[in-house]
C-alpha cells in the first residue's frame, strides 16, 4: 500500500487512470476537496488532520491518498445505521475491509456499542476511521463519508469497502497505543452499563460520582482509561467531566470490563512512539487519533513512516480512541502479531 | 492442530479463565476478550459464546495458529 498527499487535481488524475473498476483508493480529505474529485473505486471520509513523513499538518487543500494494489476485487457499499450489523454482509472468501463512519452519528454510536457482537466482525480484518472535520468548526459542519462510485456524500451510516486478496496474501491488522495500564487495582473502573457517557463507577469497588472523584483526584484526563482485551490495550478517551451531566467519553465504556487508567508517558509523544513502533510504516494503511495529534504535540513532529489521517475515532475491528491502526498484506503464512 | 469438538470443555476453561493472548492475532484477542465479559457478565451465555468462538475458528483457517494459545490451559 502506498499513501500520499496529493493535490485534488493529482488525485482526480489517479481516480480517472483508474477508471471504475481500477485500483481500489481509500481518501481522507475536507469536504469540499473530495467533492471536487470524479467519480471512480473509492471512498472517502472527511478529515482535516495528517501525519505524513515530514510531520502532522492541518490541510484542507490537499487530499490523503492511500492505493491498495494488492487487491483483486473490491465491494463499496454504504450501509445505513439500521442495518448495521449486516456491515460484514459481501465480504470476499479470502479478504479485508475498510470501513468509513461520520462522527456524532447515529452509526457512529451504534458501530461502538454493538459492533463487537456483528455477526462475523472479527472473522477477516476491518479497519478504518471516524471521519471528522475542523476542530474549532461549527457543530452545524457534519463529518462525512463520501462513495466514490456515485459521488455521494452521507453524514450518517457507515461507508464500507470489501476488498479480495489472492490466495497467497493475507492482510494483517494491528494496534499501537503507547498507554500502559496503572497498576494499582484501588484506581479500577468498571461501570455497570454500557456507554459513551457515566454518571458513576466502582472504582476499586466503591461506586463513586465519576466527574466527583476524578475532579478530586486531580485526574489527568487527557490519559485515556485502558482495558487489557486479553492482551490488547484498549483505550477510552475522556470528553468532557461536568459535575452536572456526569462524564462523556469518545467511545463507550463497557459494562463488565474493567479499565485502569493510563500510566503518564515517559517521554513526548513522538519520542514514546519512535521507541515503541518499529517496522516500515510505508507499505501499510494506517490512521491515528486527533487525541494524540493535539495531546501529543504531533502539528509539525513526526511519526516517521507511519502516516495517515488523524481521525475522530480508530476502528481495528471495534471503535478506539487515542490509538494508531495499521494495516498491511502480507504473505498468508506469515500471519503473525509481531 | 484439530480442533477440538464443540463440547470438548477447553472452550468453557477458555472463556472461563483471563489469561492474555500476547501472541494471538488482534481480532482473536479482541472476540475471547469480548467473550469473556459476556460469559461473565451472563453465565448462562456460555453456550452461545462457546459455539461462537469454535465456530471463528473452524472458519478461519487465518486464525488456527492462535488456537494452542486460547486453549493452552485446558490441554
Amino acid at each position: 500500500m502506498k499513501t500520499q498527499m496529493l493535490t485534488v487535481r493529482q488525485a482526480a488524475q489517479k481516480i480517472r487512470d483508474g477508471g471504475p473498476s481500477g485500483m481500489p483508493l481509500v481518501i481522507a480529505g475536507s469536504e469540499e476537496a473530495l467533492r471536487a474529485l470524479p467519480c471512480g473505486n473509492w471512498i472517502g471520509g472527511t478529515a482535516c488532520y495528517f501525519l505524513t513523513e515530514e510531520g502532522g499538518i492541518c490541510d484542507s487543500a490537499r487530499v490523503m491518498v492511500t492505493e491498495i494494489p494488492s487487491a483483486t476485487d473490491s465491494l463499496i457499499r454504504h450501509v445505513p445505521a439500521a442495518e448495521l450489523p449486516s456491515l460484514t454482509s459481501g465480504r470476499f472468501g479470502n479478504g479485508m475491509s475498510f470501513v468509513l463512519i461520520p462522527a456524532f452519528s447515529t452509526a457512529h454510536q451504534r458501530f461502538a456499542i454493538d459492533g463487537p457482537g456483528y455477526e462475523g466482525l472479527f472473522d477477516q480484518p476491518l479497519m478504518g476511521w471516524v471521519t471528522g472535520r475542523l476542530l474549532e468548526a461549527e457543530p452545524a459542519v457534519l463529518p462525512l463519508v463520501i462513495d466514490g462510485t456515485t459521488g455521494r456524500a452521507h453524514a450518517d451510516g457507515a461507508l464500507i469497502m470489501h476488498l479480495a486478496l489472492p490466495p497467497d496474501r493475507m492482510a494483517r491488522i494491528d494496534i499501537v497505543t503507547l498507554f500502559d495500564q496503572d497498576a494499582d487495582p484501588a484506581r479500577s473502573f468498571t461501570f455497570t452499563e454500557t456507554g459513551f457517557s457515566a454518571r458513576t463507577a466502582l472504582v476499586g469497588g466503591q461506586e463513586v460520582d465519576l466527574a466527583t472523584y476524578l475532579t478530586e483526584q486531580g485526574i489527568d484526563t487527557r490519559l485515556p482509561l485502558v482495558a487489557d482485551y486479553a492482551g490488547a490495550l484498549v483505550n477510552v478517551s475522556f470528553r468532557e467531566v461536568s459535575a452536572e451531566s456526569g462524564v462523556s467519553f469518545y467511545a463507550p465504556v463497557m459494562a463488565g470490563v474493567e479499565y485502569r487508567l493510563a500510566r503518564p508517558l515517559a517521554l513526548p509523544y513522538p519520542e514514546e512512539f519512535a521507541r515503541q513502533c518499529s517496522g516500515d510504516g510505508g507499505s501499510q494503511l494506517a490512521c491515528n487519533c486527533i487525541l494524540n495529534y493535539v495531546h501529543g504535540g504531533l502539528e509539525g513532529r513526526s511519526t516517521g513512516s507511519f502516516t495517515g489521517p488523524a481521525t475522530f475515532g480508530e476502528i481495528a475491528y471495534m471503535l478506539l480512541n487515542q490509538t494508531m491502526v495499521r494495516l498491511e498484506v502480507v504473505a498468508a503464512e506469515g500471519e503473525r502479531v509481531a | 492442530m484439530n480442533i477440538p469438538s464443540l463440547y470438548d470443555p477447553c472452550w468453557t476453561v477458555a472463556l472461563l479463565d483471563s489469561w492474555r493472548l500476547e501472541g494471538c492475532s488482534l481480532g482473536t484477542r479482541m472476540l475471547v476478550a469480548r467473550l469473556r465479559v459476556q460469559v461473565r457478565n451472563v453465565p448462562a451465555s456460555m453456550p452461545e459464546a462457546v459455539a461462537l468462538l469454535h465456530g471463528y475458528f473452524n472458519t478461519n483457517p487465518a486464525v488456527r495458529d492462535d488456537l494452542p494459545d486460547v486453549i493452552r490451559r485446558a490441554a
